[in-house]
């Protein structure tokens, strides 16, 4: 078995020596096509990002009755957290409210100069989501509570926000899907061309004798070892080019949520190396069953 | 005298129902020399592959060493294909692969031991005069030396049968008399030799057995035959 494998191996080296510019073609290939299936998923979890992020946005605010008391509040709060779909709740006392108000107007906030000693406003709960599509049904059951004046929350916007990051997260899914089948096929059938030009060669082993897995063993060391340069080289230019594009892209946009270049990127990565060498494999063995099959019987 | 191949009542018929092969009987005998004649068509190289297995007979029994052939389970075949050295008329030989990595191969492929095989490959290719080609590529070569490469190549294995399909086809006729001479030399050392040839000066100044085929029937089994 041990001599099987040495022979494999030597008989790669070989394959992959005297068919250089084939094998240079293969792995430029699958480094080609990896690197874009690679930017593609980072893409698609960038997309799933800012749009967690928009999601996470949605809030329920729930506007208090003038005589309810703090205490009262905190167990309206209580209330409100034993609700599966609530991920937390912050309780805006008047005076906080004011100050927002305040802070928003900016320039102008000398209009509330005549308010100083009669504060208008109310006390409030802002309700953060679990599910922000479930929104409208927290809204319902807070507006039920006692204490509560009046329940506010972005009808419509919400449900809007929620459709067009649905569809943005699809569209990302797609693409990813796509592309991982186009690669696939690319890869494998570069890689069935290397075997197709030395079918020849796989009719001549089979005449003098060579067993099914004599043959296969070092089209098969080709294959992982084109995928495994390809795909590495294409792990090496994906994490290069997102480190560059993240400090671009947070350097002038600071507040855009985007994926770190650090643990997520590495198991892209990963990912990346890990298929191209599995296709480079499977490849071989698929092109070199069709011309061990060509004879059947 | 034990039958090394025997046809009994073979029939190929392809599909769309030619009949390559028409109720063919023949016993080869160990250590035997045998030509096979007749007009491209009659069913020669069909007979060939069917001894080594790259087609099964549609009806009858081919055997080979005793063991019938359609009987062998697909991984079996390679072991039978070790048996039997091969020579076809365009060499079949692996370009890639030195004159020496060639012949080496057929032994590499049933895993005998390295130590063993270079002395191997430098004798048969010192049989056939090709002692100093070692490295060289086989496009560097002329047809009759590939097609010295390639009986080194059957030879190396000392197998019990070697199967010549037109050998000659591609070579002048002195290059086909050296080819030919080399396949009697192979015959003198133990394998039987089945060569189908339409080279008609070669069979006749043999005097070997001859089976001729005509429409896929065998028409005459002659010994020391003539092509005619």
């Amino acid at each position: 078995m041990m001599g099987l494998f040495a022979h494999a191996l030597k008989e790669a080296v070989v394959g992959i020596r005297r068919n250089v510019l084939m094998s240079v073609i293969a792995a430029s290939t699958v480094a080609l096509c990896l690197f874009m299936l690679g930017s593609t998923i980072l893409l698609s979890m960038n997309i799933q990002k800012v749009a967690g992020a928009l999601e996470d946005q949605v809030e329920v605010a729930i506007y208090l009755k003038g005589d309810v008391q703090e205490s009262r509040a905190r167990q309206l709060m209580a209330t409100l957290e034993g609700r599966d779909d609530v991920r937390g709740t912050r309780f805006v006392s008047r005076q906080e409210a004011l100050e927002r108000l305040r802070r928003q107007l900016g320039d102008q906030q000398g209009l509330l100069d005549g308010l100083a000693q009669m504060n208008p406003l109310p006390a409030s709960i802002e309700v953060s989501l679990v599910w922000p599509e479930r929104a409208g049904e927290v809204a319902a059951f807070a507006a039920g509570l006692p204490g509560v004046e009046e329940v506010v929350y972005a009808r419509g916007v919400v449900e809007r926000l929620l459709a067009i990051t649905g569809l943005f997260r699809l569209g990302g899914f797609g693409l990813v899907l796509a592309l991982a089948v186009a690669t696939c096929f690319l890869v494998a059938n570069t890689i069935r061309l290397t075997v197709f030009a030395r079918r020849h060669q796989i009719a001549i082993m089979r005449l003098v004798g060579a067993t099914d897995a004599f043959i296969r063993g070092p089209f098969t060391l080709e294959g992982v070892f084109l995928g495994l340069v390809g795909s590495t080289l294409a792990a090496i230019a994906v994490q290069q080019g997102y480190y560059r594009l993240v400090s671009a892209i947070t350097a002038t946009i600071p507040f855009l949520p985007l994926v770190p270049p650090g643990d997520e990127l590495a198991g892209v990565l990963r990912l990346l190396v890990v298929a191209g060498t599995c296709i480079g494999a499977l490849g071989s063995v698929i092109a070199v069953r069709r011309f061990l099959n060509v004879q059947g019987g | 005298m034990s039958a090394v191949i025997c046809l009994a009542n073979v029939w190929k018929t392809f599909s769309g129902g030619v009949h390559a092969l028409r109720e063919v009987n023949i016993q080869i005998n160990k250590g035997e020399f045998v030509f096979l004649v007749g007009p491209s068509g009659a069913g020669k190289s069909t007979l060939i592959k069917l001894i080594y297995r790259e087609e099964m007979p549609s009806q009858g029994r081919v055997l080979v060493g005793g063991k019938d052939v359609a009987s062998l389970r697909p991984r079996e075949v390679p072991f039978l294909r070790r048996r039997i050295g091969m020579v076809f008329q365009d060499y079949k030989l692996l370009p890639d692969k030195t004159v020496y990595e060639n012949i080496a191969f057929a032994l590499e492929v049933t895993g005998t031991p390295r130590r063993q095989i270079q002395p191997r490959v430098r004798h048969v290719l010192g049989l056939v005069g090709l002692g100093g080609r070692l490295r060289s590529w086989p496009g560097e070569l002329s047809g009759g030396e590939q097609q010295r490469v390639a009986l080194a190549r059957a030879m190396v294995r000392d197998p019990l049968i070697i199967l010549a399909d037109e050998p000659t086809g591609n070579l002048d006729p002195d290059t086909g008399r050296g080819i030919v001479s080399l396949l009697e030399d192979i015959n003198r050392l133990g394998s039987t030799v089945v060569v189908a040839t339409h080279a008609q000066e070669l069979v006749n100044s043999m005097r070997k057995r001859v089976v001729e085929l005509a429409g896929g029937r065998v028409v005459r089994d002659q010994e020391r035959g003539a092509y005619r």
